[in-house]
């Protein structure tokens, strides 16, 4: 199974949903079941806190993660002492989340927990080198609901991301959506010669010439609004290089600054872009290229075609619509477990 | 009583050698920083003989590394031993970290034997933890060493079978043993804490012992690292001083900048010393060099000088006018005024203090300023407080001594200190702002009006 393959060959993995209920909780346990824990190490955990039994939002149940003996895993005390597994504790961290210290454990047979670990990105990244630490192989997150930060190329080296009827009801509008953000993860990457010197500046605005000279817009360190910015973004220049979030207001700006064809808006990662759809179509009228500091590597897109409401989108349409945008295998994991269980 | 907490964000900058140490364990910052300070000199003399003693283990590389590799496990289980002691029954977790306790503890022990080939234990000043033999014997059914645990088979013949049948079982009858798992796991930890509870004690003195080999390692480390040194501590009342005396903040600042710091030499004399010289001569450097080697060998660090002879005083007051007590809605000389009364009455109520004082009473007119500094300087040599005040004032008529920071020469800073006995204060500011590009009719005329007077 290519998927799994993939999964085997990074070091850490997030998966991540698009919206709430898109199907990530079944695809981590689509992976889960299938992963090749006789050979290779396995830890998983969770950003933040979403470990409810049912979902606070809609009140759907909410799937708790099915581990296999041998793999490891992270959570809050609370979710460790009330696991249904039976396990062997190997730490307990400094880092603390709302339900605790986050504790880490090695399954000693088949159960289900569920799972709270680290709440921050800098939480997160000790974590994946503390697993690696203890010899794991391969890291899985389980990516907050809407928060992408988790799949930054700057904490996971790969990602899969999760969508589904959650996100709209309407076919094509889940299509829409979902190219738009897969077409943002899937940015081409800056490969101009202020590369390694942007790589090196997290904060600011910074204008670039056409002969590549650096310069900061404001004072270049602090946090602006987009209307106290004084100073022209685009007009005789090459590009601009945004640390920090890349909005539709800034973008709006940077177009009526007047940037036009080949300018280039440099972004850390796809994690700090907030585009609309709209603002997308914009750049691409205008010949305006969006380019990213750091690539992420998207292993798969996986599908739910199930809405929490109960609404159920055709799958193999849904299936081929996006198949037919999008660079990446796209997986209905219902469909694929059902088949697994009819070989069985 | 002051506490490494309340100075740490002084103004003489002793967070940047706070946060320079290399503590292995979080949980030893936190008990730093609720250190007290120490005031006797015997006190302040055996925590430096464990600093001595912790370079021995610095000098044997491989050995640091397992010492300061094992101290990174240890943390803050205070609650937990509370627990243990009122005789609760332990969770998992908790019985989890006291396993990880004594296993450090025993590891570290086994670690620091060598060192105690040649000499007697008991002598030693380096903090040993306890041995937690039977702890680990309990937390550690099979002998494995290992930091991991869950209830092991091996406390139920019951329980162990029981795991064995439930992974044949489908999920109705899997959901009733897993109640049953759960009830005899619960009496085994009850078990398990009542007859850890005797061990509670020790346990938290094990745990303290820890943190503080972590902190005095990690103190030694920064000695040998930067070439500090450790000061001859002299009685209550002794005069000391400094020899090659610097400030390690400013020159890592000015070594960034290509500059050198020059180390000052400095004596304490039975009376005031007052600190003259030209404004950007270093004058409150020094004040904030004085303050906090001061309070670097009342919190048993070593000081950035090549030697030093320290007495230990009952509190020290670093006091510089601008910012003093701003955040209390005072005015600045208001505030000032108050902080240095407060140092006054502490000299008066029979306490052995330091008092450095930077330019006080610069906000206000001339005639009463001068007034007002040379009073205190008297009033606190009455007190036998020991007194540094820099100031721009001209100090006449009273015993004191007089410092000059040498100034310019030769178009270089030399920040060092000259006796100047009755000299005076130097005229140099005009020359300074003339230097520093200001307008030359205003200086022409500043020039003229000073010489006039």
């Amino acid at each position: 199974m290519i998927l799994i393959d993939d999964i085997v060959k990074a070091h850490s993995v997030s998966v991540v949903g698009l919206e709430k209920n898109t199907g990530k909780t079944e695809c981590l346990n689509y992976i889960i079941r299938n992963l090749p824990v006789e050979k290779r190490l396995f830890a998983v955990t969770s950003i933040g806190v979403d470990g409810e039994t049912t979902d606070a939002v809609t009140g759907t149940s909410k799937p708790e993660i099915f581990l296999r003996e041998g793999m490891l895993f992270s959570t809050s005390e609370k979710h460790y002492l009330q696991r249904h597994i039976f396990s062997e504790l190997l730490d307990v961290s400094d880092e603390s989340t709302p339900l605790g210290r986050v504790v880490t454990a090695k399954a000693l047979g088949y159960g289900k927990v569920m799972l709270s670990g680290p709440s921050t990105g800098k939480g997160l990244e000790r974590w994946i080198k503390d697993m690696e630490h203890l010899g794991v192989g391969t890291a899985i997150i389980d990516g907050a609901l809407s928060r992408l930060s988790s799949a930054s190329p700057s904490i996971s080296e790969a990602m899969i991301l999760t969508t589904g009827a959650a996100l709209s009801a309407s076919l094509p509008e889940l299509v829409r959506k979902t190219v738009h953000t897969v077409g943002l993860i899937m940015s081409p990457v800056y490969s101009g010669a202020l590369a390694g010197t942007l790589a090196g500046i997290g904060r600011g605005i910074w204008n670039i010439s056409h002969d590549d000279a650096l310069k900061a817009v404001g004072d270049g360190g602090s946090a602006f609004s987009v209307t106290s910015i004084k100073a022209n973004l685009a007009k005789g220049f090459r590009g601009v290089y945004i640390a920090g979030a890349v909005t539709d207001r800034l973008i709006d700006r940077i177009v009526s600054d007047g940037a036009g064809e080949g300018f280039v808006i440099i972004a850390r990662d796809f994690t700090k872009v907030f585009m609309s759809p709209s603002r997308r179509a914009v750049l691409e009228k205008k010949g305006i290229r969006l380019e990213l500091l750091q690539a992420s590597r998207l292993l798969a897109v996986c599908i739910n075609p199930v809405s929490p409401n109960g609404m159920v989108l055709d799958s193999s349409r849904l299936r081929e619509a996006l198949s037919g945008e999008i660079p990446v295998p796209v997986y209905d994991l219902f469909k694929l477990d059902n088949l697994e269980s009819s070989r069985q | 009583m002051i506490r490494f907490k309340d100075i740490v964000d002084s103004k003489c900058g002793i967070r940047f050698y706070f946060e320079g140490l290399e503590l292995s364990s979080g949980f030893s910052r936190k008990v730093l920083l609720e250190t007290p300070m120490m005031s006797s000199p015997e006190q302040i003399r055996l925590s430096y003989v464990s600093v001595l003693e912790a370079v021995r283990i610095l000098e044997d590389y491989s050995l640091y590394e397992s010492i300061t590799d094992c101290l990174c496990g240890v943390r803050d289980i205070g609650l937990t031993l509370s627990r243990l002691e009122r005789g609760e029954t332990l969770d998992e977790i908790e019985l989890f970290e006291i396993k990880r306790l004594a296993l450090i503890s025993d590891k570290i022990r086994n670690l620091l034997e060598p060192l105690f080939l040649c000499s007697d234990k008991s002598e030693s000043c380096l903090p040993v933890p306890e041995d937690c033999t039977e702890v680990i014997g309990v937390l550690d059914p099979d002998g494995m060493r290992i930091a991991s645990f869950y209830i092991y088979d091996s406390y139920s013949r019951e329980l162990a079978s029981l795991r064995m049948r439930i992974k044949k079982m489908d999920a109705e009858q899997r959901r009733h043993a897993e109640l049953e798992v759960s009830d005899i796991e619960a009496g085994i930890r009850a078990g398990l804490s009542a007859s850890l509870k005797p061990h509670a004690a020790m346990l938290s003195s094990s745990l303290m012992s820890l943190v503080r080999l972590d902190i005095v390692i990690a103190k030694a480390k920064m000695m040998e690292d930067k070439g500090y040194v450790i000061p001859k501590i002299l009685e209550k009342g002794g005069k000391g001083g400094y020899e090659g005396l610097f400030h390690p903040q400013i020159a890592e600042l000015l070594a960034s900048e290509g500059r050198s710091f020059q180390p000052v030499d400095f004596s304490f004399s039975s009376n005031t010393t007052i600190v003259v010289g030209m404004n950007m001569g270093g004058k409150s450097v020094v004040l904030k060099m004085l303050a906090l080697a001061q309070y670097l060998v009342q919190f048993g660090f070593a000081v950035p000088a090549t030697s030093a002879k320290v007495s230990p005083k009952e509190n020290v007051f670093l006091i510089s006018g601008d910012a003093e007590r701003s955040e209390e809605g005072l005015s600045s000389f208001a505030g000032e005024m108050k902080s240095l009364s407060a140092a006054v009455s502490c000299a008066r109520s029979g306490q052995d203090v330091l008092v450095l004082a930077d330019e006080p009473a610069r906000t206000t007119n001339p005639i009463e300023g001068t007034a007002l500094v040379s009073a205190l300087a008297v009033t606190l040599s009455e007190l036998n407080a020991a007194t540094v005040i820099a100031t721009h004032y001209d100090i006449t008529g009273i015993r004191c001594r007089q410092l000059r920071v040498k100034g310019f020469s030769d178009g270089k800073m030399d920040y060092s200190l000259v006796d100047v006995g009755e000299a005076g204060v130097p005229h140099e500011a005009i020359d300074t702002a003339r230097r520093l590009g200001a307008d030359s009719r205003w200086m022409d005329l500043a020039r003229r009006y000073a010489d006039n007077r």
